[in-house]
């Protein structure tokens, strides 16, 4: 195979990732016997025609080609080997720091109640249980945490809440204080609804980027969800002032039982002036138990297809070492618990009032955590694809009440000798 | 591609086999003429010519699949570049908080009481002073100390997740066994996970520096070139006389001692050769000596042939009858261990640890380091080692000790100072590397460029890696022909703790 292809083994399949065109191509057992004796450069003394049209076809796909004697192909890496880096670790690294400046929500969701951990839903807002009390507000506090992370190479923070922008003047300080770290991404998760002419001059001037999280088509739907009325038109508005003043910004349908027939309408009403690339469902998922989930949409929510993403050196170079999320990014609480991710709330590492983050990182699991590829999960590790699908483990372990656990996957049974993806180029 | 240039290397394996090193990327694909067509003419031809000349020459079937290929590889920034550009590397505060390492290295002494035969301070190395009565106060190797811990404190702040680090070096530093006491205990008291690593010449170890390695794990490492003959034809006492039996004495007591303890600390040897060396016979002096070293790790090395008289003084010895061995009998004997080596690996069968200590560079050539390299390419960043001096001087290592100090203990890091060296190094490497289609294998570090108080390209050095690099290439893509898993079997413990005392 080519330098850009990747072999992957499962129990009774494998695929192979191109990590070129970003395909990922399933193949049953027999071929993937056949190829692995290819790439250990054992003869094929006795070859049938069908494994030669095969092995044809691949060639054609640009996948691999014939060589009279045998080579070594080397696959495309990034970085160090990790037999090296095993020996010489690298420095710890913040790529992403998740900032939930406070957990409080000027809407009451119906299936976000105030101080219920329950969580059923990926990275989002969250009305989180506090303590009273014991939200750090002050901003000397922000600033030095704010300084620990830059020290860590930290190249972006995500603002999170509740709704963030009911702490925007302390948002904006941090905006500064950010810049003048050397932190100059900033993502901001929202649900649209407060932002004004400060707000918007504030995100201009930091080049903030934003996530707005949209629950319906129409004032009526908003204010069954989140009990306040003419909800739908002021976030409809506001988009359009994110659109009009070319503010970078993407949209996110959170699919639910009371919203689950409109999103066409929601998508004919945001598309004119929104970047379909930029639109994207989540949902609400049955897991742990209740009432809020759409049976509608329950095929995609168990679609792991869905997730697969076009995967290059990079991505799969990161995918074999490291959790897609837990491997660059911290999640930093209101109250001061530092997370492998804002939503995993029991992966509790210690907190930043107590101690520093570097101490908090070396005394606690967090590279345990880090390296929790799906080589690690129980029922991802004999999966071909495990290498291409996203893992949102704050959701699994929720719905399994198990680090390692795995629920939405339709996958489970690619176990199986007899099933063939579809979706995916399969031969 | 205005301006840039091909930046690679081609090279065959013994099949006959052609590939290509890709010195922008790191990366080595196969590359046979039609490949090898495709990407010289890529930047300077029109596309349909390319697939016209790939298909009436090369009789291609899949031109465009191909061209396809290499243009992506290409657009992806492989295989060339524009060697008019060069970086300007800057070292500042955030730069030194970032370093892959974090050490200090307290020069005890000056002194020593061997007088080897390639010693860098011996007359067999005119450029380089003499030995000198110099030896480090407490009060010296204290600054120093105050001074690192606080800037591997600042590392640590940044994301560093070791311990600091703490290495005595010479002279030979076990004439100074009070300071080194001294040294501990401070360390130990001020970050009670301070490790401490000592390079001794072995011939002091006494029962008092013994308990000493013992109970702070000590990581020692002893120059031991091998069996008696071969180790006390370099490593003598002032007068002459060999220095074999002494440390072979002085280590059985230290290694009894830790087996009485059940202590797994490990042993490490420097071991150097010359031309007249027979490896086979250091071979297998370590590993018969398996059982009361171990566990141990040895690494071989070449005695600096730059620069020096050294090899001079072996062929008049030569000539007067005093050798057992000719100067062939590294090549030959090397070859002989090569074949054992590379057979083993080919075979899937584990080599000796000793065996494969001398093919570390096949084993890291093998993992290399792909994609962006980093600043200096495989010179260490000048402050991530700090090395001191008797008076308190900073150097960017213990080899570079005499001369460009960056700094001292009173006044700390002088980033003029570094970056003047820094920028030396690299208008040397841009002038002279620029074009070499290996260069980002090449181990070149401000340690072969020093002379005589400044930095001079070292010819004799890049003709000798201009000459190795491609037989190591050819070498281990033949090996991996053979066996694409020949060095997989080759990442055990043993070799993960004695990496680590490498990279210190």
């Amino acid at each position: 195979m080519n330098a850009y292809c990747y072999l992957v083994d499962g129990l009774s399949k494998g695929c192979i990732y191109n990590v070129s065109t970003g395909d990922m191509i399933s193949i049953d057992e027999d071929k993937l016997n056949l190829l692995n004796k290819c790439e250990s450069n054992i003869p094929l003394d006795r070859i049938t025609d069908t494994e030669l049209g095969f092995l044809d076809t691949l060639v054609g796909m640009s996948v691999g080609m014939y060589y009279e004697t045998p080579m070594y192909v080397e696959r495309f890496y990034v970085g160090q080997h990790p037999a090296v880096e095993m020996v010489a670790p690298s420095n710890y690294a913040v790529g992403n720091a998740f900032i939930e400046l406070d957990t409080m929500c000027n809407f009451d969701c119906v299936f976000c109640k105030e101080g219920d951990n329950t969580l059923f839903r990926k990275t989002g807002c969250k009305r989180w249980a506090r303590n009273e009390g014991s939200t750090i507000r002050d901003i000397d506090q922000w600033k030095d945490i704010l300084g620990q992370l830059a020290k860590l190479n930290c190249q972006q923070v995500t603002f999170v809440g509740g709704e963030p922008f009911l702490q925007f003047s302390l948002m904006e300080k941090l905006l500064a204080h950010a810049k003048a770290q050397g932190i100059y991404r900033v993502l901001i998760y929202t649900n649209g609804s407060l932002l004004n002419d400060e707000i918007l001059e504030c995100i201009k001037k930091y080049n903030a980027e934003l996530n707005v999280q949209v629950l319906g088509s129409n004032d009526d739907t908003y204010r069954k969800i989140t009990g306040v009325s003419e909800m739908h038109s002021k976030v409809l508005d506001n988009v359009s002032l994110l659109a009009s003043d070319n503010v970078r910004y993407t949209l996110t349908f959170l699919v639910n039982r009371l919203n689950e027939n409109e999103i066409e309408d929601a998508y004919a009403l945001y598309s004119p002036f929104t970047n379909p690339n930029r639109i994207r469902l989540e949902f609400l998922y049955p897991l742990p138990h209740n009432d809020f989930y759409s049976t509608k949409f329950l095929g995609l929510m168990y679609d792991k297809t869905s997730s697969f993403g076009k995967v290059d050196v990079n991505s799969f170079c990161h995918h074999a070492k490291y959790h897609n999320c837990y491997g660059h990014q911290l999640g930093i609480t209101a109250e001061g618990d530092i997370l492998p991710c804002i939503m995993s709330r029991k992966l509790v590492l210690g907190n930043v009032r107590k101690n520093d983050i570097v101490s908090i990182l070396k005394d606690s699991d967090y590279e345990q955590y880090q390296k929790l590829t799906k080589d690690e999960i129980d029922k991802c590790k004999q999966c071909s694809y495990r290498y291409g699908c996203f893992d949102c483990r704050a959701l699994e372990m929720s719905a399994t009440d198990y680090l390692k656990g795995l629920e939405y996957c339709n996958l489970k049974s690619a176990l199986r000798s007899d099933e063939v993806l579809e979706d995916l180029v399969s031969i | 591609m205005q301006g840039a240039q091909l930046n690679a290397y081609r090279f065959s394996t013994e099949s006959g086999n052609q590939y290509i090193f890709d010195n922008v990327s790191g990366m080595v694909i196969p590359c046979p003429d039609d490949v090898y067509y495709l990407i010289t003419h890529f930047n300077d031809h029109e596309k349909n010519d390319i697939i016209g000349e790939l298909k009436t020459t090369y009789n291609h079937k899949d031109a465009g699949g191909s061209y396809g290929y290499i243009e992506t590889l290409i657009r992806n920034g492989f295989f060339y570049k524009d060697p008019s550009k060069r970086t300007s590397p800057v070292i500042n505060e955030h730069t030194v908080l970032h370093t892959p390492s974090s050490a200090l290295i307290l020069i005890a002494t000056e002194k020593c009481n061997l007088r080897c035969k390639y010693c860098v301070y011996s007359d067999s190395y005119p450029l380089i002073k003499s030995y000198s009565n110099k030896h480090m106060t407490f009060d010296v190797a204290r600054k120093a100390i105050d001074y690192y811990m606080e800037l591997h404190k600042e590392r640590v702040k940044s994301g560093f997740k070791k311990a600091p680090a703490i290495v005595f070096y010479g002279g030979e530093p076990l004439m100074e066994l009070g300071l080194i006491k001294q040294v501990v205990d401070y360390c130990r008291a001020k970050d009670p996970k301070t490790v401490f690593y000592i390079t001794t010449n072995g011939t002091l170890i006494d029962d008092e520096f013994i308990r000493l390695a013992i109970e702070n794990s000590i990581m020692v490492t002893v120059s031991l070139d091998g069996n008696e003959y071969e180790h006390d034809r370099k490593r003598v006492f002032k007068n002459g006389k060999g220095t074999f039996n002494q440390i072979i004495k002085n280590l059985t007591d230290f290694q009894t001692e830790k087996q009485k303890q059940g202590l797994e600390q490990i042993i490490t040897f420097n071991s150097c050769y010359d031309s007249f060396t027979d490896i086979c016979q250091v071979v297998d002096f370590f590993e018969e000596k398996r059982d009361m070293f171990s566990p141990f790790s040895v690494f071989l090395g070449e005695i600096n042939p730059f620069y020096t008289n050294y090899y001079d003084d072996l062929d008049d010895l030569y000539s007067r009858g005093l050798l057992e061995t000719d100067r062939n009998s590294l090549t030959n004997s090397m070859s002989k261990i090569r074949a054992r080596f590379l057979d083993d690996i080919i075979n899937d069968k584990t080599p000796s640890s000793t065996m494969y200590s001398i093919f570390l560079g096949l084993f890291f050539l093998k993992n290399r380091a792909k994609g962006i390299q980093p600043i200096l390419n495989n010179s260490c960043i000048p402050t991530s080692k700090l090395s001191v001096d008797p008076d308190g001087r900073f150097y960017v290592c213990e080899r570079v000790n005499q001369q460009f100090s960056i700094g001292d203990i009173d006044r700390g890091i002088d980033f003029d100072k570094v970056n003047r060296l820094v920028n030396e190094y690299v208008s040397l490497l841009h002038e002279n590397c620029g074009t070499c289609g290996f260069s980002r294998l090449c181990e070149v570090c401000f340690m072969h460029f020093v002379r005589d108080n400044e930095l001079v390209f070292n010819q004799e050095f890049c003709e000798k890696r201009r000459t190795t690099i491609p037989k190591i290439l050819e070498m281990v893509y033949s090996t991996l022909e053979a066996n694409p898993r020949a060095f997989d079997n080759l990442l055990d413990y043993s070799f993960h703790e004695a990496y680590e005392v490498l990279i210190k």
